[in-house]
């Protein structure tokens, strides 16, 4: 063989070699590593007690003990005592019902072996759980598939459970709910980056008579009953009205409002906006003075400031649906040597809840009001597929609310991660081990 | 002295400072909010970090290629920082040259393959990157304990002096030595050499892979060093650190004049081009267009600035700048390719002979 022959053999081989790195690297979740073969029967007894009482009491809140703990872990995932039981959907409290039983030292190490692998095994039960995410690249999504898992592992019925992670691309995301369907997955729940863009394949999974069910973030154009079993979201509508009362409140002379979402015309931040904007509308002295896109990123929210604060009008309140960005919004301000000024935003971002606590002294009209982390619902999502699948009734639409709440001293925990939310329901020792 | 003026303003490299002073007079009149304090506060450390990648990028350009793979380098400089040093000062040294040193490396392996090879550089910087995320993601698992960067580090990159964060400093001090290095040394003269013609610079006794290697190893240097200051600054690094700074380097080299078909830049006017791009950004956002608005006028400006390059690039009249533009956008006005459309050059068939 030529000596240039043998250069071109062995650059073919680098470059496979390179592509199978690429492929391997960038592989989704689809298949994933050996199932956990634990068997989980008789640790899961007290969990199936609690399961089945709520399964049996679908429309009530079950016992007077139970209405207790039920309203406690709605305090919790609230951070308020504003919310009643009573008067949250029947499948929002049945799934806290469930949750409101600590899961036992058997299920929680089966539910972290869950959390690590792709796909589980529970050594029980029927269904096949499958877990859709569009993007899981972060920590409120990794705390978010434990939830979604805790759940799951809390119903006797749940045999297997499978993850996959989009990585925001849509290609990707489509391709792993694909392979979902494929694999014979009784239902499939997700956070579903992509939007719109999901609607065939979730039509189809729907045709064939897998329910699906989005949470936190709903799919425009989904149809219940059609594309959806049902969505497990804000009314983001009422949230813009919630985040203007609350400006209203903390700002009773009026003010300059400075809106900032995430990517250009996403549906969440169109709603929410028009609905504040009505309600400023009713006021006087409150005025709009910018409204920006942030891309998500903590990066792009510095940048969007940094062109707002350029504008030289005065800003009295910024109103911003993704906390853990607003920290780009803190460090605009602190960049520019200006005050801070009051901040409403959706979620819990320990981090920011940090630089707040550094930074209130020197800034004091620096005030954060913010909601739940929201890691919860999404345990509705997979609790309304479980029951959908035993032949119960389930809402075409499961809206839950998102009060906010002040930031005070004592809530930033600095021996936890930036992104974690203090209204999460896993139990402590378990986020121990996750990190 | 006209003959002198002439000839600067012919230069491709002046280019692109005629046309930030046109959108400074522009800025001046419809946005000078644009230029006060508050806001060249908040945009000079991220236009630091853009120029110090521009720079790694500008080296890869002059050798004919390109790097795709930065965004990929500076998010996992980010990830590695956190977990290496745990958010302690303690471990801050050792997480800085550890974070340099993998930077390097991975710029090096670009090299041997792209120069080594014969491998296109877009594919194996793009697949490098790739391949570096997806290492990244795996090592930082799934929850990261550390969320912050090291708080003497975090302290550091907030300071600045009246409206220039000291990144800024640093990247002069960069600016400061590549421009000696390239215009003021041998090795500087043997890479120019390099990238404007490989074959005769091999024949004329230039180590020819040797310093498209080193451009490489270099240029993901400065990346990291790109990736440092910005994961500093943003306190906690995620997972899309360096997203933003895929194509934004190669615009700004380009607007600095350089051809992609290799051969010299200016490292000064490429900070003309990283300037040009930060005020425009700044600009559009302080008037408050929406962001499709502000995609349009971006593209239009680039349109027009690179237009404009090429129009410049040996005019000697108006006239002949007019027809300059005219190639450039495709019009029929003679045969050959328009100035300033260079295609960029992979490794087949470039006929560099061993060394």
């Amino acid at each position: 063989m030529s000596t240039s022959s043998k250069s071109r053999l062995f650059r073919s081989a680098l470059v496979a070699a390179v592509g199978a790195l690429v492929v391997a690297a960038c592989g989704g979740d689809n298949g994933g590593k050996t199932a956990a073969t634990t068997a989980a029967a008789a640790t899961t007894a007290s969990a199936t007690t609690v399961a089945g009482t709520a399964t049996t009491a679908a429309g009530t809140s079950g016992s007077t003990a139970a209405a207790g703990d039920v309203q406690a872990v709605v305090d919790r995932v609230f951070l308020t005592k504003d919310i009643k039981a009573a008067d949250l959907e029947p499948t929002i409290v049945e799934t806290l019902t469930v949750a409101a039983t600590d899961p036992s030292p058997e299920t929680k190490a089966l539910a972290l072996k869950c959390w690590k692998e792709s796909t589980c095994d529970t050594g029980r039960g029927q269904y096949v759980v499958g877990i859709a995410d569009g993007f899981g690249d972060n920590t409120w999504r990794e705390f978010t598939k434990m939830e979604i898992i805790l759940q799951a592992l809390a119903n006797p019925e749940v045999s297997k459970i499978i993850y996959t992670n989009g990585h925001g691309d849509l290609a990707q995301s489509q391709s792993n709910f694909r392979s979902l369907i494929s694999q014979n997955v009784d239902l499939i729940v997700g956070y579903f980056d992509a939007g719109d863009a999901m609607l065939p394949v979730m039509r189809q999974a729907t045709a064939a008579g897998i329910p699906v069910v989005p949470y936190v973030g709903g799919v425009p154009g989904a149809e219940a009953g059609q594309t959806v079993l049902t969505q497990v979201t804000p009314d983001n509508c009422v949230n813009g009205r919630e985040m203007a009362a609350t400006t209203i409140k903390a700002l009773p002379n009026g003010g300059g409002i400075v809106y900032l979402t995430g990517t250009p015309g996403n549906p969440q931040g169109q709603a929410w906006q028009k609905c504040a904007d009505e309600e400023f509308a009713k006021q006087k002295g409150y005025e709009v003075v910018a409204k920006a896109d942030t891309q998500w990123t903590q990066e792009g929210a510095l940048q969007a400031m940094s062109g707002v604060i350029g504008q030289g009008k005065k800003i009295d309140a910024i109103l911003y649906d993704y906390a853990n960005a607003t920290r780009g919004v803190v460090r605009a301000y602190e960049q520019a040597g200006a005050k801070l000024p009051l901040i409403v935003t959706w979620t819990e971002d320990n981090e920011l809840f940090g630089q707040w606590e550094s930074l209130k002294a020197s800034n004091p009209d620096f005030q954060i009001y913010y909601t739940n982390s929201v890691n919860w619902p999404p345990r509705v999502a997979v609790q309304a597929a479980i029951d959908s699948l035993k032949g119960q009734k389930i809402p075409g639409a499961l809206i839950y609310p998102q009060p906010f709440v002040l930031l005070k001293e004592g809530v930033y925990d600095k021996s936890k991660p930036g992104e974690f939310g203090a209204s999460t329901l896993v139990p402590e020792d378990l986020i121990a081990q996750m990190f | 002295m006209a003959l002198a003026i002439g000839r600067l303003v012919q230069s491709r490299f002046a280019a692109i400072w005629m046309a930030l002073a046109a959108l400074i007079l522009v800025t001046l009149a419809i946005g000078p909010s644009t230029l006060n304090e508050s806001s060249l506060s908040t945009v000079t450390p991220l236009a630091a970090v853009l120029a110090i990648a521009a720079f790694g990028q500008t080296l890869v350009i002059m050798t004919g290629g390109i790097d795709l793979s930065i965004p990929s380098v500076m998010t996992m400089v980010g990830i590695v920082l956190l977990k290496v040093s745990g958010g302690t000062d303690d471990n801050l040294v050792k997480a800085i040259v550890l974070v340099l040193a993998v930077s390097a490396m991975i710029g090096f392996v670009d090299g041997v393959l792209i120069t080594m090879f014969g491998l296109n550089a877009l594919v194996v910087t793009l697949a490098m990157g790739q391949l570096v995320l997806g290492i990244t993601l795996w090592y930082r698992g799934a929850l990261l304990a550390e969320s912050e960067v090291p708080p003497t580090l975090a302290r550091w990159a907030g300071e600045k002096v009246y409206v220039f964060s000291y990144f800024v400093f640093v990247a002069l001090v960069l600016l400061v030595l590549l421009t000696i290095a390239l215009h003021h040394t041998p090795a500087g003269r043997r890479f120019v050499a390099t990238g404007t013609n490989p074959t005769a610079a091999a024949v004329a006794g230039v180590r020819v892979r040797a310093y498209q290697i080193g451009a490489y190893t270099l240029a993901a240097l400065f990346y990291g060093v790109a990736g440092l200051l910005l994961a500093s600054f943003v306190r906690s690094p995620g997972e899309d650190l360096g997203g933003p700074y895929l194509l934004a380097t190669v615009v700004v080299v380009v607007l600095g004049g350089a051809s992609l078909a290799g051969g010299p830049a200016s490292f000064v006017a490429t900070a003309g081009g990283v300037t040009f791009i930060v005020v425009l950004n700044q600009l559009l956002r302080v008037k408050g267009l929406s962001t499709g608005y502000q995609v349009l006028t971006q593209g239009i400006v680039l349109a027009l600035g690179m237009a404009f390059l090429a129009g410049v690039k040996g005019a000697s009249s108006p006239a002949v700048l007019l027809r300059n533009v005219r190639r450039f956008f495709g019009a029929r006005s003679g045969a050959g390719r328009a100035p300033g459309n260079d295609q960029i050059r992979g490794g087949d068939g470039r006929g560099v002979p061993a060394n």
